[in-house]
């Protein structure tokens, strides 16, 4: 179904952790609104700017860079370790930044571009024991506003989409755990959200209407942030 | 999935629907298939609005609404229900400044506040609650939308409007909470500095471009650009989102900690 503004026929676009049921649902709504998109599975953050890079020249230049990494980790912050914050602080925000990186000079090519990131409610309020993982969202969501400033010159859009409880989400919200399922509850809509409420969100922030909306963290969370 | 973005079969009101954000809003609506009720005090404006969506295959009726008055904000929905058998939209836009003055906080007057509270707040309360009254009788849930303000989120001289508009955040986010449990999810749209409509001589069109500096994205934002969010987030491909705030501004509130021409540059920490 194509309705006016949020169809990205001819556009081309990167996914980024299309392992992930966010980044798989991005990239489906993506295809069902006509993009050309590729998709970029699991992957070391490490080699990331080059699998970008790869899927760039392969699709023949690139419009949209959607980022979909998420990586989990609750612990005490006195057993937080070295082997814990890098790869929370590297899969959760530097992939995103060296996904970006390489993808810009090809999104550059073109009069206009969109960036879609992916961030947590836990990138604005905390939770005890996820010290390092609601850090790692907050640079995120700041590492939105600024490039924001920075790229908007360029006609080039950043924003990005802040999950709230997702029913995938098994490692944070355990259906065995009570106190998680009470969490669940404190959302507005009494129930966790679904890959499908991420798509149409996406394919909007993907396409041509969204030149005057930037810097902004969209959050998909059933109500969760925004009542006492 | 992008079948949920339409709006086939709805009915929905929008109120100060003669022009600007509103008008715009209320033709995407009905182009994504919505049989949409234009409201507004003037009667010719509404008129060429519902004009505009006919020709275009719409379907959409005018009705004069002083949006100030809870017994003619219940009479709109009456109409809506009337013509169109519900109402499953409500997007209470209308508001303004209405009262100009420069006043010190000191000295702001009643007469000036009550007004300006009125357009703005009051408002936006009658036509939320007289469509969610319909709603939850109906029992088949709905979606109401507020257009606030980028003045809403922080403070500057104009008092009462940014005053009145933070409280339709505020509103919003406790009738979102209140109509959660009938399906009915409430969001607001904060617009920034949008062109109410296309710029017709060079005058304004540089008077545009001068405003459209200090913003982010180096223009200001145009009345189209509503439309698709209006439209998302009166359709169920929003469908678990409530009690939200979507900005439209350029970038302007996610920075604002200097003029957009500054730009810092440092090599490292410096001991």
């Amino acid at each position: 179904m194509s309705v006016e503004h949020f169809d990205l026929t001819g556009q081309r676009a990167i996914v980024l952790r299309t392992d992930n049921p966010a980044g798989a649902a991005i990239a489906d709504a993506f295809e069902e609104a006509g993009a050309l998109v590729s998709r970029i599975g699991a992957v070391e953050a490490n080699n990331v700017a080059d699998e970008v890079t790869h899927a760039a020249k392969q699709l023949g230049g690139l419009n949209i860079l959607a980022c979909a990494p998420d990586l989990f980790v609750a612990k005490p912050v006195t057993d937080i370790t070295g082997g814990d914050l890098g790869p929370v602080m590297m899969v959760n925000f530097a992939s995103q930044l060296f996904a970006i990186q390489a993808a810009l000079p090809f999104i550059r090519e073109h009069e206009r571009g969109n960036i879609v990131l992916l961030t947590s409610v836990l990138g604005e309020r905390g939770l005890p024991n996820t010290s390092i993982y609601s850090a790692a969202q907050g640079a995120v969501v700041n590492l939105v506003r600024a490039l924001a400033q920075e790229l908007a010159p360029e006609g080039i859009s950043i924003n990005a989409i802040e999950l709230g409880w997702m029913d995938w989400m098994d490692d944070r919200i355990d259906k065995t755990d009570e106190q998680a399922s009470r969490a669940v509850r404190f959302t507005m809509l009494k129930r966790p959200g679904k890959a499908e409420d991420i798509g149409p969100l996406a394919v909007w922030l993907a396409g041509d209407a969204v030149g005057f909306v930037t810097g902004q963290i969209f959050p998909v969370d059933g109500g969760l942030t925004q009542h006492l | 999935m992008l079948e949920t973005l339409s709006l086939s079969g709805r009915a929905a009101v929008v109120t100060g629907s003669g022009r600007g954000l509103g008008k715009a809003m209320a033709k995407a609506l009905a182009a994504a298939g919505a049989s949409v009720v234009c409201s507004a005090r003037t009667q010719d404006q509404i008129d060429q609005t519902v004009a505009e969506i006919e020709a275009a295959g719409g379907v959409a009726l005018a009705r004069r609404c002083d949006v100030t008055d809870s017994a003619q904000v219940d009479a709109m929905v009456d109409a809506c229900v009337s013509e169109y058998g519900k109402i499953d939209i409500m997007i209470s836009n209308a508001g303004g400044g209405g009262v100009r003055g420069n006043w010190e906080f000191w000295e702001y007057p009643d007469e000036a506040f009550e007004t300006v509270l009125a357009t703005n707040l009051k408002s936006n309360f009658y036509c939320s609650r007289a469509a969610a009254k319909y709603m939850v009788d109906r029992g088949e849930g709905g979606v109401i939308i507020h257009t606030a303000s980028g003045t809403a989120l922080r403070g500057n001289r104009s008092f009462a409007y940014p005053t009145a508009k933070g409280g339709q955040i505020s509103l919003m986010k406790s009738a979102a909470t209140m109509l959660a449990p009938h399906n009915i999810r409430v969001n607001t749209i904060i617009p920034g500095f949008v062109a109410q409509r296309a710029a017709e001589t060079d005058q304004e069109r540089q008077v545009r471009h001068q405003r459209g500096i200090r913003i982010p994205v180096r223009r200001l934002g145009e009345w189209w650009e509503l439309g698709p969010l209006a439209v998302y987030l009166a359709s169920d491909a929003s469908s678990y989102i409530t009690g939200q705030s979507f900005i439209i501004d350029g970038g302007g509130l996610a920075g604002g900690l200097g003029p957009v021409e500054f730009v810092p540059h440092h090599e490292g920490v410096q001991s």
